[in-house]
């Protein structure tokens, strides 16, 4: 470590000592319809063929010696600007490039596209337009950032309307979900059909599967980075949506009194589902009522040229119930974040966040005679200071910190009955991840790209609590208890420390085509306890103890990435290999609510996942999209779970096949399809049957886990989109958007289940559960103002 | 009501075109094996275990017994209990007489079986069955969903300071009120464990006496029992609940149920089933 230290050090040192008859280029890169900056641009100088990329909040810095330079500025859906510049002296430059004004005409433009893709370090990694999110055929006509994440490679879920999704083998609780920095835990409404992101207030997403920077970590196997729209800093508007499931209304605009230097935006959304649906529900269902809503909301002001703030909010709640039991959960963040600039070459950016995930469940009323009352809240805090420094053309080093404090409230339940009341109340636990990183991204000669970095990660589980020990048994039961010990207000119970290296490499192959590799090694302290096909939202967070150590994941993944037709065509391939340790199953009928002693139902065991995917995207023209297939396997290993052997996960697709399109009929009218194939989910299907006591139940030869799969799934889904006409000065835009889900009707399985026969108790039977068997129309009107 | 019923339910609110069918599946046959079906208990009449073979999963025969075996059961005082099959049908019963009593408070049995060359174990604990203080019915009392009219309830308390397992099983005019799926288990008196002690039995559990599609009528005769189980057995029946009702969205993975038969000598094949010795507390009331 001490020797990795030094060399760092006199990287560092060396890099410190460059600069000479050197001038900086900084700024921010904007859009100028709204004022808000662009994250991710490419700048490439023309000239010597070196470049940068705006960092997450628009920024840049280009060190250069003394001349004249031309800068081409390009991102996704915007156009290509050049600027010449020329350089005798420090300058500070914001650079404006505008979106794409009509898409149609986009065919026309014959000048050079990018080749980002190719160029960048970065691998693994998707970064999605918002607009071509908001163009895909969606469900119930709205779209949504997860189900669209969900049609790039590498990526799936275990079935339809199942909360979160699975990156190269991972379990959903192992992706770090980002909204402004601060973590989400439950990202969906509905159990999965939507996501908690609005989309009217998302600005970009960005998936990172592998070849994850220092700056990211605390989960194993991807980060999935949402930004939220600053605010137009010109002038107030507004968008929306009217449709068959919920309603959106986002506002925008700057602060007033701030000289447009400040903006905010507020996004909103509610569903009544509940409300239509009740004419179709039979009267046991009368007064059930399921619905969520959440509220989005940023602000922010440059309060100069140096300093920079951002202050934003998310808010959303998920409610169900009947009239004798409901239960609701959600999440709320909030995040305060500052970017300073300490020097032309030194960017920082200080997030500081709080994150609440909480739910409760209740049967009967508050003071009922009988009845019971539960709830379970995380609650975490955290500081994270980050620097970029651009030393020179050569060299972009990041470093920062990251402390995040949890205090988890595993749950506090009440019982009455006939009037007497009972409670239980786990104690709350309570622990400290700190991480510090550095990173540098060095680009040698004009081919190379390599960055080097580490991330370590140090946690300790905090007092004040209860520790267990527990003594090993037959594995695959329950442990035995042996002792408790008490802790005091902050003790060290437990502490855990993990390097991470990470390493990236690009070499380009010429103009059009790149090799590039990578390694990461992650590690996780928090781990969603969940036993069931699809998360439910009452699953448990748990963090490391004494008795359940961090998990950790080595990744390594080597990809071409070529393009074609002048840029006009990406595509990419990619292996990857993913070792996990420390796994969790769960012993045979675990309980693992409100239980104190819940660790002594875990397994722990080593995942490994492994695959090949293939992408290609066309993001310009009159017909764009893309297409990603997957190649892969997913496999786990738990002592005492199949007969030790390793066995498929639950969503181990070997095949997994999307294609994304749209299409612009003409001007006014665009066409959307989906389209989506992958192999069954594996599933345990059993041999025997047992009869005892009249009860029928099935016996598995060997212990089996995951021995069959249930049939593939494939859907197609289209939309059609009417635009208005084209008109300069409109005050009011409106669209409208025609859905058809699942278009031929496919009954896909969600699970296959074995019962007796409810009617007849000798007959033992194979059933298949599908959660959407129909087509699903919908109509939805869109409008900003 | 557990937690994955409700989970259910909500789902199937929520996912109103989702849909269930039965379908075929080709199924690998394995090698048949010894089923022990041992529920004994403190009740005056005679006692039976019951030695099956496994069948294919989708069999609709009843399961083919297995006879010519030397069933026994030996208490921790010393007492032994000769279980006999005298017609070849499976069925080994012990005839109920007037000086030996099984399945006493507080002692614990041993199962002992001698079958094809192999021998086969199991032990079993008796614990406490709380008296059936009363029971109530009454009209449109229950969960959503229910059709209308009178439901019923049993109230019992549950002993403080120990745990305490138990499985209820009710009947209307004689007729066993639990369908093929549902087992009604209760600890302490709740439905989680540890959790609750040492009170009147939840409401949730009182509930358990009822046939959900088919309410109660006047004149009604029910027979309300709790039966004792050990913890172990309550476990045993906790992995058959969760794989034979694995529906749905939330479906666990599928794992073999447990059995506590040990195969102590001989080359046999491993057996499945259960051994569990039970007290017994009973009562019989009338719908008025």
């Amino acid at each position: 470590m001490q020797r990795i230290l030094t060399t760092l050090f006199l990287t560092f040192s060396f890099l410190m000592s460059q600069a000479q008859d050197n001038f900086t280029i900084n700024g921010y890169i904007k859009n100028p319809d709204n004022g808000e900056v662009v994250n991710g641009a490419s700048i490439m100088i023309k000239e010597n063929n070196t470049g940068t990329v705006s960092n997450e909040y628009g920024f840049f810095s280009i060190t250069l010696p003394k001349g004249t330079y031309t800068l081409t500025i390009s991102f996704v859906g915007m156009e290509t600007v050049e600027q010449k510049i020329e350089l005798k002296s420090n300058t500070q430059l914001d650079i404006a490039i505008k979106a794409k004004s009509t898409e149609v005409d986009e065919v026309k433009i014959t000048a050079k596209r990018k080749n980002d893709n190719v160029k960048k370090i970065e691998m693994s990694t998707i970064q999605m337009d918002i607009k071509a999110i908001n163009k895909m055929p969606a469900l119930l006509g709205e779209p949504d950032v997860i189900r669209s994440i969900q049609t790039l490679p590498g990526v799936s879920t275990v079935g339809e309307g199942a909360t979160g999704f699975n990156v190269r083998g991972g379990n959903i609780d192992q992706n770090l979900i980002l909204l402004d920095e601060a973590p989400v835990y439950n990202s969906s409404h509905l159990f999965g059909f939507f996501s908690v992101f609005n989309p009217d207030a998302v600005k970009s997403v960005k998936l990172i599967k592998g070849g994850i920077n220092p700056q990211y970590g605390g989960r194993l196997s991807s980060v999935l980075d949402v930004r939220m729209k600053e605010g137009n800093k010109n002038k107030f508007t507004g968008s929306g949506g009217i449709g068959v499931i919920f309603s959106r209304l986002t506002l925008e605009g700057p602060i007033p009194g701030t000289k447009k230097k400040g903006s905010f935006i507020i996004a909103g959304r509610r569903s009544y589902i509940d409300i239509l649906a009740k004419p179709f529900l039979s009267a046991s269902f009368k007064d059930s009522k399921f619905y969520f809503y959440d509220l989005t909301a940023k602000a922010n002001w440059d309060i100069n040229e140096k300093n920079k703030v951002f202050l934003s909010g998310y808010f959303g709640r998920d409610v169900f119930g009947g009239n004798l039991f409901g239960f609701n959960w959600g999440n709320s963040t909030a995040t305060a974040r500052w970017n300073h600039l300490f020097s032309n070459k030194l960017f920082m950016n200080t997030t500081a966040y709080y994150s609440n995930y909480d739910y409760r469940l209740d049967f009967g009323k508050d003071g009922d005679a009988d009845g019971f009352h539960w709830k379970s809240n995380i609650i975490n805090y955290s500081v994270k200071p980050e620097f970029t420094w651009y030393p020179n053309t050569k060299n972009t080093v990041r470093f920062g910190a990251q402390s995040i404090y949890y205090n988890i409230k595993p749950g506090s339940a009440t019982f009455s009955s006939g009037g007497q009341s009972s409670g239980i109340t786990l104690a709350d636990k309570y622990a400290l991840e700190s991480a510090a990183y550095i990173e540098n991204e060095q680009k040698i000669g004009s081919r190379i790209i390599l960055s080097y970095g580490i991330r370590t990660s140090f946690y300790q589980f905090l007092g004040k609590g209860k520790s267990y020990s527990y003594k090993d048994t037959l594995v695959g039961s329950e442990k035995e208890l042996i002792s408790t010990t008490d802790h005091n207000t902050l003790e060290i119970i437990k502490s855990y420390w993990n390097p991470e290296p990470r390493l990236s490499f690009k070499y380009d192959v010429n103009e059009q085509s790149s090799i590039k590799a990578s390694y990461n090694r992650m590690s996780q302290y928090i781990h969603l306890l969940s036993n069931t096909a699809a998360s439910t939202p009452l699953d448990m967070w748990s963090i490391s103890t004494n008795n359940l150590k961090p998990q950790i994941a080595d990744q390594v993944a080597i990809g071409y990435f070529r393009n074609f037709f002048n840029n006009a065509l990406e595509s990419s391939v990619e292996v990857y290999y993913k070792k996990m340790q420390n796994q969790l199953d769960y012993i045979k009928n675990a309980n693992l609510l409100l239980n104190e002693t819940y660790e002594a139902q875990l397994l722990s065991g080593t995942g490994r996942s492994y695959g090949a995917e293939f992408f290609v995207r066309k993001s310009e023209g009159r017909l764009n999209g893309w297409l990603s297939y997957t190649l892969s396997r997913s496999e786990r290993q738990t002592p005492s779970i199949n007969k030790d052997n390793w066995y498929p996960t639950r969503f181990d697709k070997t095949h997994y096949l999307n294609l994304v399109l749209s299409y612009n009929i003409t001007k006014r009218i665009e066409l959307g399809a989906n389209f989506i194939y992958t192999t069954g989910a594996p599933s345990t299907f059993p041999n025997s049957k047992i009869t005892v006591q009249g009860i029928n139940y099935a016996h598995i030869e060997n212990d089996a886990r995951n021995n069959y799969r249930i049939t593939p799934y494939h859907r197609l889904d289209l939309s059609l989109t009417f635009k208005p006409k084209e008109k300069t000065n409109r005050k009011w835009y409106g669209e409208c958007v025609v859905s058809v889900y699942n278009v031929y009707a496919r009954s896909n399985a969600f699970t296959v289940y074995f019962q007796t026969d409810p009617k007849d108790a000798t007959k033992t039977q194979a059933i298949q559960y599908t959660i959407i068997s129909t087509v699903i129309p919908s109509v939805s009107y869109n409008f900003k103002f | 009501m557990s937690m994955k019923k409700l989970l259910l339910i909500l789902s199937a609110a929520i996912f109103l075109s989702s849909c269930e069918k039965v379908i075929d599946v080709k199924l690998k046959d394995e090698t048949p094996f010894l089923v022990v079906d041992a529920f004994i208990n403190s009740d005056t009449i005679s006692q039976q275990i019951t030695l099956t073979y496994s069948r294919p999963y989708f069999d609709q025969n009843t399961a083919e017994p297995a006879v010519g075996a030397l069933v026994k059961v030996v208490s921790s005082e010393g007492d032994t209990f000769h279980f006999t099959d005298n017609n070849n049908s499976g069925k080994y019963v012990w005839a109920q007489n007037n000086v030996d009593t099984l399945c006493k408070l507080g002692i614990s049995y041993r199962l002992l079986i001698d079958f094809q060359g192999s021998k086969y174990e199991a032990g079993s604990q008796v614990n406490v069955a709380p008296t059936i203080d009363s029971m109530a019915f009454e009209p449109n009392i229950g969960f959503d969903g229910q059709p209308n009219g009178l439901f019923g309830q049993f109230y019992a308390n549950d002993p403080a300071n120990q745990f305490d397992f138990y499985w209820i099983k009710s009947y209307t005019n004689g007729v066993n009120n639990d369908g093929p799926s549902t087992i009604n288990l209760s600890v302490n008196g709740g439905q989680f464990y540890p959790g609750y002690d040492g009170a009147m039995f939840i409401q949730p559990v009182r509930y358990s006496i009822n046939n959900f599609q088919k309410p109660y009528e006047v004149g009604d005769s029910v027979r309300v029992e709790i039966y004792s189980i050990t913890k172990d057995t309550w476990q045993y029946f906790g992995e058959m609940v969760d794989q034979i009702n694995n529906q749905g969205l939330f479906a666990t993975p599928t794992n073999n149920v447990r059995t506590n038969i040990i195969r102590t000598a001989g080359s046999g094949a491993d057996a499945q089933g259960w051994f569990c010795t039970s007290a017994l507390s009973r009562k019989i009331d009338v719908v008025k």
